[in-house]
């Protein structure tokens, strides 16, 4: 934990450092003022967030590599399934320029299920899938296309 | 209160009535539905208001803040998965009631309990807002500064466990608010690409900081909705019995109360905090204290009556102060911002009708919410079956839907996207959304009023005396401190309980 604590004050030390360094790139001075105090306000919080972790890492009286209790965590993290959606929105969102909304939720809706629930999966479930895919594209087009008259990404359909 | 009373009768034309049935309704299944926060319900449905009158649109938003407060608790009595934080304490009875077969009798119980404390609260709403917006008319640039300072430092330290990772996250906030062109000079800045053009606006920051990581979190927990689930059959004459029940707990229903309107009126506490503080009370002033735990159904009206009651005094800071009481009343800010309203003394003297119309209709939305919630407590096991495979999907949608639907920027979805993974590694670090969410929102308050004040301070007394001396800002300055002191004093404590615990 405390070293996840150093890590996370590192990570905002230098962010603060890299944004402050880009504020001579602002033309204007008196524009810089409050994101400045706002920069160094975060700079500041993440030293005391290292402080804070090293005190306690130095006072619990450990070696620094008994903290290594956060791999098991990260090995058994449920990666699979993050990144599957992961993937997921990222392909949705690139799809739906060029298919457009409706299109693209229909196969986002369907394709995060299937994906996420292969193991699972058989003929039953699939065209249970299906049909709420369908049924939900449908209710989503008829409330935002027709009652709403909302304008969503438009592809090579509609 | 003769302006509410004159304001109030618009509550019941046919657009507002109706906006407000479908907001209780929805906000009853949405609190139902695990994994659908309040907050998040609420920001995903901001973008449905664009379309609608502000009257309307806010009615729909506190209709359904009202109402999934409630509705939360049909998951924590059905599952033993509170829908919202409000709902924590509502669980560690409601459930084993369940499990003894009454989980209807424990569902009416909550409906009728949440009507009583929401009600208390928004009398307490009522009374209370006029005065303090009066009152906050003697603010200028330098008061409104530390007032937007201090909403994130008592955000920053109720929202998460640190309270450095909590100012972090506020500016953080604070940072983001600045990416763009600048309000007051128009110089652009922090514009590192093409999409970042255009700032970052409220709504796609709103649902991409709470929609994303809950979409992640759920992709995680991919099965946990295979849990324990006692049998649920609905029966007749329940509800009389359950009513007749209800109404001997005064005791009960008064502490509820009274504690949730106290607690909801500290910006930043929420209904968590009031339900658990409520159900322990209780517990100590009752003459069967071991019998709490086990399915007593005063845990459940204790719990209840808080958490809704803290719904109306919450949005008093919110109204008066642009403080939020809550992280749900964080976006119903953006809410508010998004229509043109500024939160604060002008509210009430610029959009009266609007004003008083929405606290008028969340007194309505308090009959709503129990009335609906007894007719869908019979079908509510339906919602229960809603596993997280198909949440995921549906809530991706809906936050796609609605960041792009507020500029019709695709833009703004990758900035929604952006921010949301961020958040959800953020949060893996032990950072919450509602102080970020509330640096950006008041961001553009803050420095506004710090150049104004820089301005007027150059020409009249000098920066320190006008920032740091007189009294309004000498007592706001106060406040952040002490908030700041709380929360240290709180981890500390918190530390010190969990090293014993250990040893």
């Amino acid at each position: 934990m405390k070293k996840q604590e150093i890590i996370c004050g590192l990570v905002v030390v230098a962010g603060s450092a890299a944004l402050y360094a880009s504020l001579p790139f602002i033309k204007d001075p008196r524009a810089i003022t409050f994101p400045r105090i706002v920069i160094m306000s975060m700079g500041i919080l993440g030293a005391g967030l290292i402080l804070q972790a090293a005190i306690l890492l130095f006072s619990s009286g450990k070696p620094p590599h008994s903290t290594a209790d956060d791999s098991p965590a990260i090995r058994s993290f449920p990666w699979k399934p993050v990144l599957t959606v992961l993937t997921g929105i990222i392909v949705y969102m690139v799809i739906m320029q060029h298919i457009g909304f409706y299109v693209s939720t229909f196969i986002y809706f369907t394709g995060i299920i299937f994906s996420l629930s292969y193991k699972d999966l058989n003929l039953k479930k699939s065209v249970k899938t299906g049909i709420m895919s369908f049924a939900f594209t449908t209710v989503l087009f008829v409330l935002f296309n027709v009652i709403l008259k909302v304008q969503m990404p438009r592809g090579i359909f509609f | 209160m003769t302006e509410f009373l004159h304001y109030f009768p618009q509550v019941f034309t046919f657009v507002n009535l109706t906006t407000l049935i479908v907001g209780v309704i929805g906000g009853l299944t949405l609190g139902a539905t695990p994994g659908l926060s309040p907050t998040m319900a609420v920001a995903l449905l901001v973008p449905f208001t664009f379309h609608m009158d502000p009257t309307a649109g806010l009615i729909l938003l506190g209709a359904v803040y009202t109402a999934s407060v409630a509705g939360g608790a049909i998951s924590a009595i059905l599952i033993n998965i509170p829908g919202a934080p409000a709902n924590i304490a509502t669980l560690m009875d409601g459930f084993p009631m369940a499990k003894q077969g009454k989980a209807q009798s424990a569902l009416y119980f909550c409906f009728i309990s949440s009507l009583v404390g929401g009600l208390f609260g928004m009398l307490v709403m009522i009374l209370f807002t006029p005065p303090l917006a009066e009152a906050a008319m003697r603010f200028g640039p330098s008061e409104m500064f530390w007032i937007a300072i201090f909403g994130i430092t008592v955000m920053a330290g109720l929202s998460s466990g640190s309270m450095a990772k909590g100012l972090i996250g506020g500016a953080f906030g604070l940072l983001i608010s600045t990416i763009g062109y600048s309000p007051v000079l128009g110089t652009p800045r922090f514009i590192f690409h093409d999409v970042l053009l255009g700032g970052v606006a409220i709504v796609p920051a709103l649902i991409g900081l709470f929609a994303i990581p809950q979409v992640f979190s759920m992709a995680e927990n991919l099965h946990s909705s295979t849990v324990d689930r006692p049998a649920y059959k609905p029966e007749k004459g329940v509800l009389l019995k359950t009513i007749l029940e209800n109404l001997k707990m005064i005791k009960t229903l008064s502490i509820g109360s009274v504690l949730g309107s106290i607690i909801g009126i500290i910006p930043g506490a929420g209904g968590q905090v009031a339900g658990l503080i409520a159900y322990d009370q209780t517990r100590k002033f009752s003459a069967n204290p071991e019998s709490f735990g086990k399915g007593n159904p005063h845990g459940i009206a204790a719990a209840e009556s808080a958490n809704n009651a803290m719904v109306g005094p919450s949005l008093i800071p919110l109204l008066t102060l642009s403080i939020p009481g809550s992280p749900t009343a964080a976006v119903l800010l953006g809410g508010l911002l998004i229509h043109g309203l500024f939160p604060g003394p002008d509210l009430f003297l610029n959009n009266p009708d609007v004003t008083y119309t929405f606290i008028g209709s969340l007194v309505v939305a308090q009959f709503g919410m129990c009335f609906f919630g007894i007719i869908l407590a019979r079908y509510s096991y339906i919602v229960m079956r809603v596993t997280n495979l198909y949440m995921i999907a549906a809530v991706t949608i809906l936050a796609v839907y609605g960041t792009y639907s507020v500029q019709n920027s695709f833009d703004d979805v990758i900035v929604m996207f952006g921010l949301g993974s961020l958040m959800y590694i953020g949060s893996k670090f032990g950072f919450s959304p509602a102080p970020v969410v509330l640096g950006i929102i008041l961001g553009p308050i803050a420095e506004n009023n710090f150049l104004k004040g820089k301005m007027i301070a150059q020409t009249d007394v000098g920066m320190f005396d006008y920032f740091f001396t007189g009294g309004l800002n000498t007592v706001i300055i106060l406040l952040c401190a002490a908030s700041i002191a709380y929360s240290v004093y709180g981890e500390l404590r918190d530390k010190k309980r969990l090293k014993g615990s250990v040893l």
